[in-house]
């Protein structure tokens, strides 16, 4: 009997792991990007909205975070040969910020990778159709915007963020 | 009696499709814990807090001025009044102020705090015939000017100096941006105590910070 309660637990544990693994896959699946040419980006040089050194305008209201170019390469094995949706993703809950309309991340991207801006929290498509390498390589040129009144964030400390991507199986 | 109970059997062929099936459960929960392992791009960047605080007191630079209590006459006791005292600082309105102008620049939420040293009181300046007399600065109160109704607390009020090492004048926080507060202090001497005849020189302290 106690074998087949075990056995029934077990069962009964992978259902539920199963279950939440599609329901996980039907809200996006997070992405692997950790082979990423660059897993740490250093903005040096942060503005203010006005274009200067944000440590030089007293009256700055914004700061501007000048990323550039950042590569994100895509772990797609699981989905080679079907039909997704690939979303950008700004985590909701960022260190120091009081507010997730505070942050507002922009991006335009070449090839076939759309353009576009998010808040944290937002989840935004940026390529659809199928899958057909075990790699994707994406580029986007990013730019942050930080809205200053809205950020708490302790001396000699850093900003940061980690945006992601996520995958959804279109059925 | 019988007693019946449930017997399973299991054949060899059939322990080892169990096994096979639990190894299969356990890879399966590996692989969802290998999963959910993945790294992220980490974009950061130096925005510490930006900290810059200005306090001006009277003139620029570092000229310090003079407010001058001039007790004589008719305000001499018995018929004894408040004293205005006149600055020989930047011209103000009313005239004979002081202006004190505090401005700080932040990034985020900071307490800004200006407080005034009085502590030392007004000495007799040797010679003049007051001895060793000091007078304590609590004969000196203030009243404020150019106070923005909406936002008192970002404001000088009127007072008197305490004669402590660290009277409050504002305490405020600030989320964020740039903040200027200035007001104009007309100082008064109030000429309720009667004191050797003399000249009395002192010096109050202004000091901003942000903790």
């Amino acid at each position: 009997m106690k074998r087949l309660l075990a056995r029934g637990r077990l069962a009964a544990l992978v259902v539920v792991l199963v279950s939440s693994l599609l329901t996980s896959a039907s809200a996006g699946t997070r992405l692997d990007d950790s082979t990423s040419p660059r897993s740490r980006v250093e903005v040096a040089r942060v503005l203010s909205e006005r274009g200067q050194l944000l440590e030089n305008d007293l009256y700055a209201r914004y700061a501007v975070l000048r990323v550039g170019q950042v590569d994100y390469r895509l772990a797609m094995a699981a989905y080679v040969g079907q039909q997704v949706k690939i979303y950008y993703v700004i985590p909701p809950h960022i260190n120091g910020l009081l507010s997730p309309d505070a942050l507002k991340v922009s991006w335009s991207a070449g090839n076939d990778i759309a353009g576009g801006f998010a808040h944290a929290g937002d989840r935004v498509l940026v390529w659809s159709g199928l899958s057909d390498a075990a790699w994707k390589l994406v580029t986007l040129d990013l730019t942050i915007q930080v809205e200053l009144e809205k950020l708490h964030q302790d001396a000699n400390t850093y900003f940061g963020i980690e945006p992601y991507f996520e995958v959804e199986i279109m059925l | 009696m019988q007693t019946y109970r449930p017997l399973h059997c299991y054949s060899g062929l059939n322990r080892l499709h169990r096994l096979a099936v639990k190894r299969l459960y356990l890879g399966l929960l590996i692989s969802l814990l290998l999963v959910s392992d993945v790294w992220a791009v980490f974009i950061f960047a130096p925005l510490q807090n930006r900290r810059s605080l200005a306090l001006q007191v009277g003139s620029a630079g570092n000229t310090v001025n003079t407010v001058v209590f001039d007790v004589s006459g008719m305000t001499l006791a018995p018929n004894s009044v408040p004293v205005t005292g006149i600055s020989d600082g930047p011209n103000t309105t009313p005239a004979g102020g002081v202006e004190v102008t505090l401005e700080a620049g932040l990034f985020a939420q900071t307490q800004v705090i200006l407080t005034v040293d009085s502590s030392a009181g007004l000495s007799c300046v040797g010679g003049s015939g007051c001895g060793s007399t000091i007078i304590p600065f609590n004969t000196v109160s203030w009243t404020s000017f150019n106070n923005d109704a909406t936002y008192p607390t970002f404001d000088i009020q009127d007072g008197v100096f305490t004669g402590g090492s660290s009277q409050t004048l504002t305490n405020y926080y600030v989320n964020g941006g740039s903040v200027t507060m200035s007001n104009v202090l007309l100082f008064e001497y109030d000429n309720a105590t009667l004191y050797p005849s003399g000249q009395y020189q002192g010096r109050v302290t202004f000091t901003a910070s942000m903790p």
